[in-house]
Formats: structure tokens, C-alpha cells, sequence
């Protein structure tokens, strides 16, 4: 029970359960050894890309970078999200998240194909800025009697791995535009774990994509990115919200009789991005990736969730 | 060069721009903090999710309605605190709960018609300190031990660990007392859990596949809405059972999942039930934030006995009735263990 929430029979366990992995550090409002190391990778980055920069000063004409057929990519971001999610409450919540993305692309001659993997973690509060505090009353066999706090520090965690190609259109293609159109196919999970499991979602679907290159002044592309899903299948907690079932785990139970095949009609999912390469080398270049997303989802209450993320990468 | 980057730039601050203030776009009409949208959203909260309203006769439309203008009169915290809890008293069900970021108010539990009253029928550690010769703790909701060499304990408080966690204490435990004629089973403050983890410890006592019990959830918002019914047999679980005596000892506050156990061990043979009749609240609950950021809980589900009965509010009777006084707990002393353990 302490992985899949909603499924805990009685409220009393939830709080003293959250009360121990509190102790335990699951529910740490800044979880320790991610943003540690979180922190170290971004100041690593940083340091690269202000020596990258001192480089390039003395070496500018390095721009081969954008002609290399295979492409990685290591990126580390910061999202800030807000949603909301009626099966748990009718109150908005925020969301900041941490990510590490790796990456990779093969350009052909008329196309590119990439796989992203985008990993996070972070935390859940109001929107507000308000605490989820409930207090409790107690009273012993003594009769001393005692009000007991518990605060819900919520944390959330998933990932998201897409394999894509996209084909370059040369019809549309202009004398400082490339226009590409694909599809990708995507698997992503959202897990919200603790008492309110606000935003836990899971869904595989197949994406309809676009790219665009508009190439600068100086020679280097500001890439366009739009994403939208058009087919999925979606997996929610139970209209009950309570999935249980004999002989079979709180995982299991989850994706037990809830995967919804679901259309563009019921399970939105649009993303932009805006991707620019700077400081490029022969064989490494950075870049500066912003991507916005608005989610929606009908099943069985709606979940909404919009946001944006901004990342530094490291391509070599 | 400019002009062109001076394009990008606008277009990214332009993209920024857009989804920076789009509030609407993600919870729709916002509805006020005030007291009678978060009476409506309760009522509306239950009227859609609960479980028992067939098996308890509640029409929830005329509480609504005898509800509303007090609702619409309150004028405070206190005042909204009141019409709820007299909302959902009606309910008489202990897995229904108002709680409350307020520590004046602090929570109402619907079954006990306010906080959670003492629990003076039964404390662990006199056991632990006048009863037990051996004990061995997994953690602080699972132990075992001897109270005579020939005399088994096991104590179970809840299950909120993972499956895998019973599978090798129940494993620790049972091989530690093979060589016991009986255990005692105590789950007498056992606050609840998981139902597979019932399922198994009773499997562990099982010498034949029994049903006990049945559940179906809420699926829609006709109060008969509910998904199909789900079958929970107990059958022989592990490498080896357990099949000589074995005395189950339940408190009323031996709730939720602790009653699905009791459910499931009473199918068994080998098992006698000993002591008060539990809480009677079976189902799953889940929780909802209303707009105040106070938090219900809901029982969702209908879980009925092998015999097709529902026992929510009623409890499961002991085959043999047994209650320790108060004075006794204080003292240091448990009888309803002393007969258990006098008990052939």
C-alpha cells in the first residue's frame, strides 16, 4: 500500500503511515539526494558552458555541429507546473520539477529520428502557498487528551520516453525555414505518492509531430517543436479511487480494468518547444530548450495540468 | 543577424507569456472558498462515491435538505464545522471522517460522533511487560512470541507494509512457533490496511479454500452504481500452515482491514474468535480535499461475509464474548488473554 495511494483502508493508518515515511524522508519537501545531486549537475553545466564560451570566442567559425549525423544529448531542467485534479480536490496545486533528460537523434537525408528520455522529480503543494495540515484529536486510557499534526508534504515523480521520426517536407521548405512532420510513439508516467495522489495519470500514445527550422542571421536554427497526441491509452485510478483486488499488488491493481483507449476527443496533450543551439563546436554545441505543455483528461474526473520547463543541454 | 534573433526571442517570451497567467485554463471556474460551496461539494462528494447508502437506508436527499439552511446560515469555521459533522453523523460509519486545518476543531469521526474516544479495553504493553516470556518485533505493528513455551503470540497493529513484508514475518513467525500448541492471534488495536495482506496471513492458518468474503465498489453516481463483484477466498498460503489452534482476539476497535482478517480467519477450522465485537467499517476509503483544504474521507465500497451479509456498522460477533475492564487494563492486567490462553 505505501507505493499505490487511495488504496489504505483506514484514515487513521494514512496519517500514521505519513507520519513514518515523513520520519523515513519520502515525503522531504526537497528530496536530499536528488537536489543535491541535482544541484551539482546544473553548477557542472554552468561552469562547461562558461568555459565552452571562452572557447568559442577564439574559435567562432566551429559550426559544423548541426551536420552530424548522430546526435546525444544530456540536458538537466526546471518545470514549473499547475494542476488540478478532481478525483483527490477541487483546489489548485503547483508543481516544481527537476529533470534529466538524455537524448538521442540520427539525421538521415530526409529525416530525423530521435528517443528522449525526460526523468523528474519534485514536489506538490497549493497553489495557494497554503500547508495540507489536518490536526487529529487524541485521547489516551489516562485520559490525557492531545492534538495531533500531521502536515502532507506531497512529492512527485515520472518520466517520460519517446521514440520519433520526423520527415523533412521539401515542398514547404523556404530559403531560411526547414519544415519536418512525423509522428512519435510515447509512454509516460505521473505518480504523486502519499495520502492525496493529486496528477498520478500513466499513458502510452501515438503523436502526431512537427518541426520547424528557421535559421537565423547567423547561420544557426531556432527548432519549433509541436507535439499532439492521437491516440492513447489512458490509465487513471478507478471512478472509486480505491483500486483493490484479491491477489494482486497496489501496482497491479492500478492498471487492472482502468486503460482507457481514449481519442484527441477525451485525452489532450499539446506541447511546444523552442530549441536553440549555442556555442557550437565541431563536435559538441549546447543548447537552450523551453518547452510548454497543457494536459487534459476527462476520466473519471478531469485532470488538468499546464506548464513549462525550461533546460540547458549538453549535445556531443 | 539581429532582426532575426530579436524574432526568436519575442517568440519564446511570447510562448512564456501565454502560459503564464492561464489560471482558467486548468481548474475552469473557480468556485468560492465560501461555506455552502463546500457543503455542496461534501454532499455531493458522498452522494456520488459512497458505498453504503442501500445497505444502511439512508436517503441522502432529505439530509441534504434538512441541512441546507444551516448550512447557508453558517456564518464561521465553527459553524460549517457543525452542519457537517451532523451531516455525515448520519451516516454512523467510523471509516467517515471531517478533518479539519484547524487544531479549535481539530476532526470528527461519523461512527463515534466526534473524536476518537480512548481505547480502554486493551494496551499492548501489558502484554509485553506481564504476559510475554519471548517476543520478537518485525516492527512496531508486527511481532511474535511465547507466553508459555506451549502458547504462541502473534500481535498484528496494521498492515501498510508491502505483502512481501508479511511473507517473511509471517514466515519468521511461524517457523519460531512450530513447536507451540496454540497461538493467540491478537489484532485488538489493529487499525486496518491492506485486504491482500488479510487474505494472506489467514492463508497462512488455511487447510482448504474458503470464500469470506465479497466487495464491489462505487462506479457511477446512481447510489446502485457499482462495479462487478469481487470474490476474496482464503486458501492454504506459503510453505507451510499453521493448522493446529489457533484464538483470534478483536476489540471494537479492531476496524477495516483487521475485520476483512477476522473475515477471513474465522473461515478456517481451526480458528476461534475470541473477544468484543469489531467496529464494523469494511470498506476501502479514500480521501478528498475540500475547498477550505479540510479532508473527508469516503468508504467507497459494499463488502459483505462469506454468508452475503453486510456487518458495516454491526461488527462480527466473537464466537466467545470477552471484554477487559478498564480498571483491570490499568492495573496491568488482561483477562480476555488469560481466558484465551486457559481456553482447550
Amino acid at each position: 500500500m505505501d507505493h499505490v495511494p487511495a488504496i489504505v483502508k483506514e484514515p487513521i493508518v494514512w496519517l500514521e503511515e505519513v507520519a513514518e515515511q515523513k520520519k523515513a524522508g519520502v515525503y522531504a519537501k526537497k528530496p536530499s539526494l536528488g537536489l543535491q545531486g541535482w544541484n551539482s549537475l546544473m553548477a557542472i553545466l554552468v561552469i562547461c558552458l562558461v568555459c565552452c564560451f571562452s572557447a568559442q570566442a577564439q574559435e567562432s567559425n566551429d559550426d559544423d555541429y548541426d551536420l552530424k549525423k548522430n546526435k546525444f544529448r544530456v540536458g538537466v531542467g526546471v518545470g514549473y507546473f499547475k494542476m488540478a485534479d478532481f478525483q483527490f480536490s477541487p483546489n489548485l496545486f503547483k508543481s516544481v520539477r527537476e529533470n534529466l533528460q538524455l537524448g538521442y537523434s540520427n539525421r538521415f537525408k530526409k529525416g530525423i529520428f530521435t528517443t528522449n528520455l525526460n526523468v523528474f522529480l519534485g514536489t506538490v503543494n497549493l497553489n495557494s502557498g497554503s500547508e495540507i495540515r489536518i490536526y487529529g484529536r487524541e485521547t489516551d486510557i489516562y485520559g490525557v487528551e492531545k492534538i495531533e499534526t500531521k502536515e502532507l508534504e506531497l512529492s512527485q515523480l515520472g518520466f517520460n520516453l519517446e521514440i520519433g521520426y520526423v520527415h523533412r517536407l521539401s515542398k514547404l521548405a523556404a530559403s531560411r525555414t526547414i519544415f519536418y512532420l512525423g509522428g512519435s510513439v510515447e509512454e509516460c508516467l505521473t505518480y504523486t505518492p502519499g495520502f492525496l495522489s493529486v496528477g498520478t495519470i500513466n499513458y502510452g500514445s501515438v503523436n502526431a509531430k512537427a518541426k520547424l527550422d528557421y535559421f537565423l542571421g547567423n547561420g544557426k536554427p531556432i527548432s519549433f517543436g509541436f507535439s499532439i497526441p492521437v491516440v492513447s491509452v489512458v490509465t487513471r485510478f478507478p471512478y472509486h479511487n480505491a483500486p483493490n483486488y484479491p491477489g494482486k499488488s497496489p501496482l497491479a491493481g492500478f492498471f487492472t480494468d482502468n486503460n482507457n483507449l481514449e481519442s484527441l476527443n477525451h485525452f489532450q496533450n499539446i506541447r511546444f518547444s523552442a530549441k536553440y543551439n549555442w556555442l557550437v563546436r565541431k563536435r559538441i554545441a549546447f543548447d537552450i530548450t523551453y518547452e510548454a505543455s497543457w494536459m487534459h483528461y476527462s476520466r473519471p474526473e478531469h485532470l488538468t495540468q499546464m506548464g513549462s520547463q525550461l533546460s540547458l543541454g549538453f549535445n556531443f | 543577424m539581429k532582426n532575426s534573433l530579436s524574432t526568436g526571442i519575442i517568440l519564446l517570451f511570447a510562448a512564456l507569456l501565454s502560459l503564464s497567467s492561464c489560471e482558467k485554463m486548468v481548474v475552469g471556474d473557480i468556485r468560492d472558498n465560501s461555506n455552502i460551496n463546500n457543503f455542496h461539494l461534501m454532499w455531493d462528494k458522498f452522494d456520488t462515491h459512497y458505498g453504503l447508502f442501500l445497505v444502511k437506508n439512508i436517503d441522502w436527499d432529505s439530509v441534504y435538505a434538512a441541512h441546507l439552511p444551516m448550512a447557508q446560515a453558517a456564518k464561521s469555521d465553527q459553524e460549517l464545522f457543525s452542519v457537517l459533522s451532523s451531516m455525515i453523523r448520519v451516516l454512523d460509519d467510523e471509516h467517515v471522517n471531517l478533518y479539519t486545518n484547524d487544531p479549535q476543531l481539530a476532526d470528527y469521526n461519523s461512527g463515534h460522533n466526534g473524536p476518537l474516544p480512548a481505547r480502554e479495553d486493551f494496551l499492548f504493553s501489558n502484554i509485553r511487560e506481564n504476559y510475554l516470556i519471548e517476543y520478537k518485533e518485525e516492527n512496531e505493528t508486527f511481532g511474535y512470541g511465547k507466553l508459555t513455551s506451549d502458547i504462541g503470540y502473534i500481535h498484528v497493529s496494521a498492515q501498510t507494509q508491502s505483502l512481501d513484508f508479511y511473507k517473511k514475518a509471517m514466515d519468521k513467525a511461524l517457523n519460531y512457533l512450530a513447536s507451540t500448541k496454540k497461538i493467540i492471534f491478537d489484532i485488538r488495536d489493529h487499525n486496518g490496511g491492506d485486504d491482500n495482506v488479510s487474505k494472506y496471513i489467514a492463508g497462512r492458518f488455511a487447510s482448504s479454500r474458503n470464500l469470506f468474503m465479497t466487495s464491489k465498489k462505487r462506479n457511477g453516481p446512481g447510489h446502485n452504481d457499482f462495479e462487478n463483484m469481487l470474490y476474496w477466498y482464503v486458501q492454504p498460503e506459503g510453505e507451510s500452515q499453521y493448522t493446529k489452534p489457533v484464538i483470534l482476539l478483536t476489540t471494537s476497535r479492531s476496524i477495516s482491514a483487521a475485520e476483512t482478517l477476522t473475515f477471513a480467519m474465522r473461515e478456517n477450522d481451526n480458528v476461534i474468535h475470541m473477544g468484543d465485537t469489531t467496529a464494523g467499517a469494511f470498506s476501502d476509503v479514500i480521501p478528498f480535499q475540500l475547498y477550505n483544504g479540510w479532508i473527508i474521507t469516503v468508504g467507497v465500497g459494499d463488502y459483505r461475509g462469506s454468508d452475503g451479509k453486510s456487518y458495516e456498522g454491526i461488527g462480527i460477533a466473537p464466537h466467545i464474548y470477552s471484554k477487559n475492564l478498564k480498571a483491570d487494563v490499568l492495573a496491568g492486567m488482561d483477562k480476555t488473554l488469560e481466558e484465551a490462553m486457559s481456553q482447550q
